[in-house]
């Protein structure tokens, strides 16, 4: 304890040392990133090079000088699919340096609202329609008149452009082949509220913008009775809410649980890994409640600081090449007509979808809240 | 903010006393300013509750309220008492007992300190979820059927119990083994004379004197249960900061989030006044004259309380050390695509290290500077006045960091929004987070110095600030510097501030780990969370050295 300065100096030196040991041991793979760094993007550029040919058709004027600038995104997306596409995005535009901000869907909209004054975000870029719509209706997004926004189809956008999905996923049950046989399966949602599914379902809570929009649409269409049994049937199922869906597409996989109500592309990232699960299209009977779809969108925050590199990116991100992406790697559905979807997706087209317009959703979200919180769904 | 400090100390009052009975306008007007600050975001809070509509009141206290209330206090109950079981335990074998390597034990058992609960989740998770690290090795290995294994199920009360207080038990453990170390022996002799046997001294009299200690550690160790996010979350157990944080989902109106931090400030505040009771009554235990304590012989029980401490040390510190070294260790030698996404490379988390090494030096400093002005006074004129002020500065104890960054968001806003987004702010948040940690280690640090010392350098002529100068913070230094190196290791491991507050493109280390947990992509929080805990741990050695400090600290912190 009386120890002397000199020994306590020592100590620190040794510590020191050690630390700095330790830092040059891990140097030395740092070295092998880079090297496989530069391995990779020559695969982002391989669909970059495609690109620019399709891309000056929303800027034909400045196909020689390239914008210059930065801006800021905030998104709920998961890194590892956001990240490709701002490596794609500097591919195309080399000197726009993008900020990201990652955080929950309600995390960033708390952030955005509580930024009006002042805002700090160019662009959001999030997973769930239903805070997309409710930032809309605050005013916080600027409208956006650009061809490629305008694009698309009305249903998927506000009508001046200030939100435009991006991609659609369809709400599906994902299951384990393992523990489940073909002829039990539900063909139904509502069939989840089947006591013989006691104990094995998974699914996100109500914080989850997918859940919410899927039982706003079963309000709508089913009737609250009939929701209200279907959120009832689920939790005398005891069925375990996740704050997310990758939880539960793991928890099927890994057979913790047989069921899971997910978005499509779980299913494949699922399969994708080699867990043993297969997917339910469900409710496709005719005159049945149909698939039900939600989608990921973008909007450009009105006042933020680089207006301009906000609308590029928003461009970039309904290009091909941004669309891409998302299908390849994410298994979602392209809002831009004609890219290819993944191997393996099958096309909207073939299935019965509901009819239920997104662009309303928010329009019955209240009695629906009201709704699960009567319930006490978590 | 210092030159407008030390420029009227140095010109403008010259002779004004300072640390002795008329302390100076300017020390008080310091100290009521720094506890204005620290209750605004509890005001802010406040009002935002009280002008919700009071539909949502009752809508949240018939459904939601109830069961979180018993969620949160089963929580806390059940984590206090194992951590105390814990802490005392652990306290009593090392302190009390001839069981070897006595030192080692000291300085390994305080080390948990180092690991936020909620980077031991995540390892807890790693290995025992349901296709983790365990049940792959028991289907490879032992044969079992996909989905048999039978795993220990961790996400519920007891998971988080077990997993907070193999984190926190430190609270009790340092006080409690200062305590123990410290204890007269006189008091059991006298009890042995009288006809006690050494269990029943053990049970009247050596454990009744550590009581304040662990009364004291017990009540940090509530406090921290009723703030703590990130672990609650990553376990899926429904407490009022889980709560209160989903209630921001999808929902404009943030009214709902507002009521719910308010009863759990309503919870908090009996907890803070308890423990600022315990801190004083335990003061007073403390007396002058000192005979060593006696070990007790352990004999053939020696190998089973080896056994239990080893285990003890093992689960707090070893499980999560391995699981985050042997996944960054997987990660360097495999790296994989999607480490590179997510930038687990030695350049990545360089510049988040020292994104948060940064933050948190900056807090430290911030906040131990500020903490000064009411410490010194209520070290030096205890009274209503000072324990108000107090109170002020420990509020925001009671906030959950989600709370507290939201405030400042908004406050930034409004009335300085060129500073908004700017890692200022930032600073500025962590520093009110860590206010009321630095203000309690400040004061008791600044109690050590006896008053006759600085009486002694003014009748020798010296000012105020000359005193404090040069005979009160030379005195006082190690238990300061024990202040600023726990307020740093707060802020390195600090979290929900954090997330609110930061700049865009500016992450720290938790940030990294709370998002890649978010994604349930675990592995990839596993390097930023191992060099997270390397760092708190190296800095927790280095002031250990300087053992009086610390315990100084933390037996009143």
């Amino acid at each position: 304890m009386d120890r002397l300065p000199g020994s306590l100096v020592a100590r620190l030196m040794t510590l020191i040392i050690g630390v700095a040991l330790i830092a040059a041991c891990g140097g030395q793979p740092a070295a092998t990133p880079p090297t496989a760094a530069p391995a990779e993007p020559t695969t982002a550029p391989t669909t970059a090079p495609a690109e620019p040919t399709t891309a000056p058709t929303a800027a034909p004027a400045e196909p020689t000088v390239l914008p210059k600038g930065e801006v800021v995104v905030y998104t709920s997306r998961a890194e590892a699919l956001f990240k490709p596409v701002i490596e794609a995005f500097n591919a195309a535009y080399p000197d726009i340096k993008v900020t990201v901000l990652n955080g929950s869907n309600s995390e960033l909209a708390a952030r955005i609202l509580e930024e009006r004054a002042n805002p700090k975000a160019d662009v959001l870029v999030n997973s769930d329609i239903l805070t997309m719509e409710n930032l809309a209706a605050e005013g916080v997004f600027a409208p956006n008149n650009s061809p490629a926004v305008m694009a698309v189809l009305a249903d998927y956008r506000a009508d001046d452009g200030s939100w435009v999905a991006l991609t659609l996923r369809a709400r599906v049950i994902m299951y384990n082949t393992d523990l489940v046989s073909l002829e039990e399966l539900p063909k139904k949602m509502v069939d989840l509220a089947d006591p013989k599914w006691k104990d094995v379902i998974g699914s996100a809570n109500s914080t989850n913008g997918a859940m919410m929009a899927q039982l706003v649409i079963m309000r709508n269409q089913l009737g609250e009775p009939a929701t209200e049994a279907f959120i009832q049937g689920l939790l005398e199922n005891n069925a375990q809410f996740f704050g997310g869906h990758t939880d539960v597409r793991k928890a099927v996989g890994a057979g913790e649980l047989k069921l899971g109500l997910v978005n499509h592309y779980y299913y494949h990232l699922s399969k994708a890994e080699g867990a043993p699960v297969g997917v339910i299209y469900p409710d496709q009977e005719d005159g049945g409640l149909g698939l039900m779809v939600n989608s990921t969108n973008a909007g450009i925050i009105k006042g933020g600081p680089n207006p301009e590199m906000a609308r590029i990116f928003v461009d970039f991100m309904l290009s091909p090449a941004g669309q891409k992406i998302y299908a390849e790697r994410n298994y979602e559905y392209p809002i831009v007509p004609g890219v290819p979807l993944a191997e393996g997706v099958a096309p909207l087209d073939s299935f019965r979808l509901n009819p239920f317009p997104l662009k309303t959703l928010r329009d019955e979200l209240e009695p629906t809240r009201a709704l699960v919180q009567k319930v006490g769904m978590p | 903010m210092k030159p407008a400090i030390s420029l009227p100390y140095n010109r403008r009052m010259p002779r004004t006393a300072f640390l002795q009975r008329h302390p100076s306008a300017l020390l008080n007007g310091m100290a009521l300013l720094v506890g204005v600050l620290a209750i605004i975001p509890l005001v802010y809070i406040l009002l935002r509750a009280l002008e919700a509509d009071a539909a949502i009141w009752e809508r949240l206290w018939s459904r939601q309220i109830p069961s979180l209330m018993i969620n949160t206090l089963a929580l806390t109950a059940t984590t206090v008492l194992l951590s105390a079981l814990f802490g005392i335990g652990a306290a009593w074998l090392v302190e009390r007992t001839d069981l070897p390597g006595t030192r080692a034990w000291r300085v390994l058992l305080a080390l948990p300190l180092a690991i936020p609960a909620y980077v031991a989740a995540i390892c807890w998770l790693i290995l025992f979820r349901r296709g983790g690290v365990v049940d792959q090795a028991a289907m490879e290995w032992l044969g079992f059927a996909r989905g048999t294994f039978p795993l220990p199920q961790i996400t519920n009360l007891w998971g988080a119990t077990i997993i907070i207080s193999l984190c926190v038990f430190p609270y009790v453990f340092l006080p409690v083994g200062a305590v123990f170390r410290s204890l007269d022996r006189s008091l059991e002799e006298a009890a042995r004379m009288a006809g006690h046997s050494a269990w029943t001294t053990l049970w009247r009299v050596v454990l009744p004197l550590a009581m304040p200690a662990a009364a004291g550690g017990a009540l940090l160790v509530a406090l921290y249960v009723l703030s703590d996010f990130g672990t609650v979350a990553m376990l899926r157990y429904r407490t009022f900061t889980l709560a209160i944080f989903q209630q921001f989902a999808g929902q404009v109106d943030r009214s709902a989030a507002a009521i719910l931090s308010f009863v759990l400030i309503g919870m908090a505040v009996p907890i803070l006044y308890a423990a600022a009771w315990m801190a004083r009554r335990e003061r007073q235990m403390t007396r002058p004259r000192w005979q060593p304590r006696r070990l007790v012989r352990l004999g053939r029980w020696r190998p089973l309380a080896l056994l239990a401490i080893g285990a003890l040390t093992f689960f707090a510190l070893g499980l999560p050390l391995l699981t985050l070294g042997g996944l960054t260790l997987q990660g360097w030698l495999f790296p994989t695509e999607v480490d590179r996404i997510w930038w687990v490379n030695n350049e990545g988390i360089l510049r988040y290290g020292v994104n948060s090494v940064g933050l948190a030096v900056a807090a430290a400093t911030g906040a131990t500077f500020l903490a000064m002005f009411p410490a010194l006074v209520a070290a030096r004129r205890p009274g209503r006045w000072s324990s108000l002020l107090l109170a002020a500065c420990q509020s925001p104890f009671a906030l959950p960091g989600i709370i507290i960054g939201l405030s400042f968001v908004l406050l930034f806003n409004r009335w300085a929004p060129m500073l908004y987004g700017t890692v200022a702010v930032l600073v500025i948040g962590v520093v009110f987070r860590l206010l009321p940690q630095a203000v309690t280690a400040n004061e008791s640090a600044l109690r050590a110095v006896s008053p006759p010392l600085e009486q002694a350098a003014r009748t020798l002529g010296n000012n105020g600030f000359r005193t404090f100068q040069r005979v009160t913070l030379p005195v006082a230094a190690p238990g300061l510097l024990a202040s600023w190196v726990l307020a740093f290791v707060t802020a390195m491991k600090e979290l929900p501030t954090v997330i609110l507050l930061r700049p865009p493109g500016f992450d720290t280390l938790p940030v990294r780990i709370w998002v890649a947990a978010s994604e349930s992509v675990h592995t990839q929080a596993a390097p930023a969370a191992f060099v997270l805990i390397a760092i708190t741990i190296v800095t927790l050695l280095i002031i250990m050295r300087q053992q009086a400090g610390m315990e100084r600290v933390l037996a009143h912190g």
